[in-house]
């Protein structure tokens, strides 16, 4: 295995001290604790985490119109329920908690534990679970894949707006009932701390389908060009939505070139085209990536004023635009 | 098995986890993401340093703290709150029959925790049939545990990330289970030898 690294057992910890040094608009609390320098001192928090190696996520988005706080885990592995109370007990000014937690059973667990930690201590928290990804057929069973990002702007928006908790609970669920993602890769991520790839390729297949924990995908076949897998990965994405216009986001995994993701939005917008589906705003970059997997994922979402205006939005984020 | 039986065969678990760590891997990266025997590794690692003295019930309870803080994902809840589950119901010298008790409690938490029942592929198949096993005599060594572990080779995941693969998640053992092997050979070899 090559990589970046001094010792694979500090991975987590190495990466948390060198985001204090990039970026200066955040401090690091309980070691893997993400929070703003400036805190809010009114309005509901917002907190997500799960763990590392979909950078820039969460962390990144840890700024003023988007996050309050991020919880860091090991690679691949949900922060444990202390240190989501740890950041809970940081941000929390009194007018309630909203958790953003993505769809995995660690995750979902490690989160609820510290909400309920946190409520017996008097703290008001609730929580939503991002489950955009359709590769998984089973709707309870779906994972929180990059659609999470967009949870994250649209939360934000609302929470500087000064809307209730309970408010933002219930327009970030509303929202999410058209949030759906697919991922395809072609070629698998390195896993620093285990020295493996998450799974094995062969040089002329693609994986869809994929998560973005190095899980194997849901099928393989022959490698394609980018239209054919686009247009693959909308035939599944439009049975979702029937709304006429929708918001999109290309998706990098992380080992992908920006030059190949312009690529990828080209045909996606072309193909929505020939579709006759509207396109009400269009992002591209890498969001919520996985490790250094060479792929790509579609999200799609219907286009309300409210969202499209949350979107457009100001943040200090460096990574949302 | 006193207290300081107990603790030595939980300090062992730290090397043994470091002899399994890739075995738990190569599993974990059939039908899940490939981590599971780093993050126990990390657990009893943990439990090696911090947990050092107390009476049985106390070195149960710490020991599942540093694992709900240290070990992550979905087992460190689930193993941690186990622990501390357990060190409600354990005596000051734990026998086979307490053992028995400690395990259906651990089996309990697992199957509330993780909303799991039999047969879905899960750490809960062998933990589940483990205290009947004590109580009808048989022996909690690594041969019974691993015939348990086995069994969940050809079930289908419903639950986990194994679940992604539905179908597909048949032909390897389930890594919760087999991690969950030598958890309870621990605990079955101190009661065994006293």
């Amino acid at each position: 295995m090559k990589k970046l690294i001094n010792d694979k057992s500090h991975f987590l910890a190495d990466m948390m001290d060198g985001l204090k040094y990039r970026d200066k608009k955040i401090e690091v609390v309980e070691e893997t604790v993400v929070v703003r320098r400036n805190r809010k001192t009114s309005g509901v928090a917002l907190i997500s985490g799960g763990g590392s190696g979909h950078e820039p996520a969460h962390a990144g988005y840890v700024a003023e119109g988007m996050l309050d706080a991020a919880v860091c885990g090991e690679v691949f592995t949900s922060p444990t329920p202390d240190k989501v109370l740890a950041a809970i007990e940081a941000v929390d000014n009194g007018d309630g908690v909203l958790l953003i937690i993505k769809n995995y059973a660690g995750d979902v667990m490690n989160f609820e534990m510290a909400q309920e930690m946190a409520e017996a201590n008097g703290h008001k928290v609730k929580a939503v679970v991002v489950r955009d990804d359709i590769a998984i057929e089973n709707e309870e069973q779906r994972r929180g894949v990059a659609g999470t990002v967009l949870v994250h702007k649209y939360a934000g928006f609302l929470a500087s707006s000064g809307h209730s908790l309970n408010a933002i609970k219930k327009k970030v669920e509303e929202m999410m009932t058209s949030l759906h993602s697919i991922g395809m890769a072609i070629h698998p991520c390195m896993v620093p701390t285990t020295g493996e790839y998450g799974f094995d390729l062969q040089d002329d297949e693609m994986e869809i389908g994929i998560g973005i924990h190095g899980e194997k995908g849901i099928y393989r076949e022959k490698a394609e060009p980018v239209d054919k897998i686009i247009d693959r990965l909308l035939d599944e994405l439009s049975k979702y939505n029937e709304h006429d216009e929708l918001v999109v986001m290309v998706n990098g995994m992380g080992g992908t070139p920006q030059s190949e993701l312009s690529i990828v939005a080209k045909y996606t917008v072309e193909s929505f085209k020939r579709r006759n589906m509207k396109m009400a705003k269009l992002l591209v970059g890498d969001y919520m990536t996985s490790l250094d997997m060479q792929g790509f994922s579609l999200t799609i979402v219907d286009a309300s004023d409210e969202l499209l205006k949350a979107l457009d939005a100001e943040t200090d984020s460096d990574y949302f635009n | 098995m006193d207290a300081e039986k107990l603790i030595s065969q939980l300090h062992g678990l730290k090397t043994v986890f470091d002899d399994k760590e890739r075995e738990l891997t190569a599993l974990d990266r059939e039908i899940g993401d490939g981590d599971h025997g780093v993050n126990m590794k990390r657990g009893f690692s943990a439990v090696a340093e911090k947990v050092t003295d107390g009476s049985t019930q106390e070195i149960l309870k710490q020991t599942g703290m540093t694992l709900m803080s240290s070990i992550g994902g979905a087992s460190g809840p689930l193993y941690g709150f186990s622990f501390v589950k357990m060190s409600e119901v354990a005596e000051d010298t734990i026998d086979s029959n307490n053992l028995a008790e400690m395990l259906d409690v651990f089996a309990k938490t697992v199957g509330e925790k993780g909303k799991v029942s039999g047969g879905e592929k899960t750490m809960y198949d062998v933990i589940s049939k483990t205290a009947d096993l004590l109580r009808e005599g048989g022996s909690l060594d690594l041969e019974s545990l691993q015939a348990l572990a086995d069994d969940t080779e050809d079930m289908i995941a419903t639950k986990g990330r194994a679940a992604y693969f539905k179908e597909n998640s048949k032909g390897t053992i389930d890594p919760g289970a087999q991690s969950a092997v030598y958890v309870i050979q621990a605990l079955g070899e101190g009661v065994k030898n006293g």
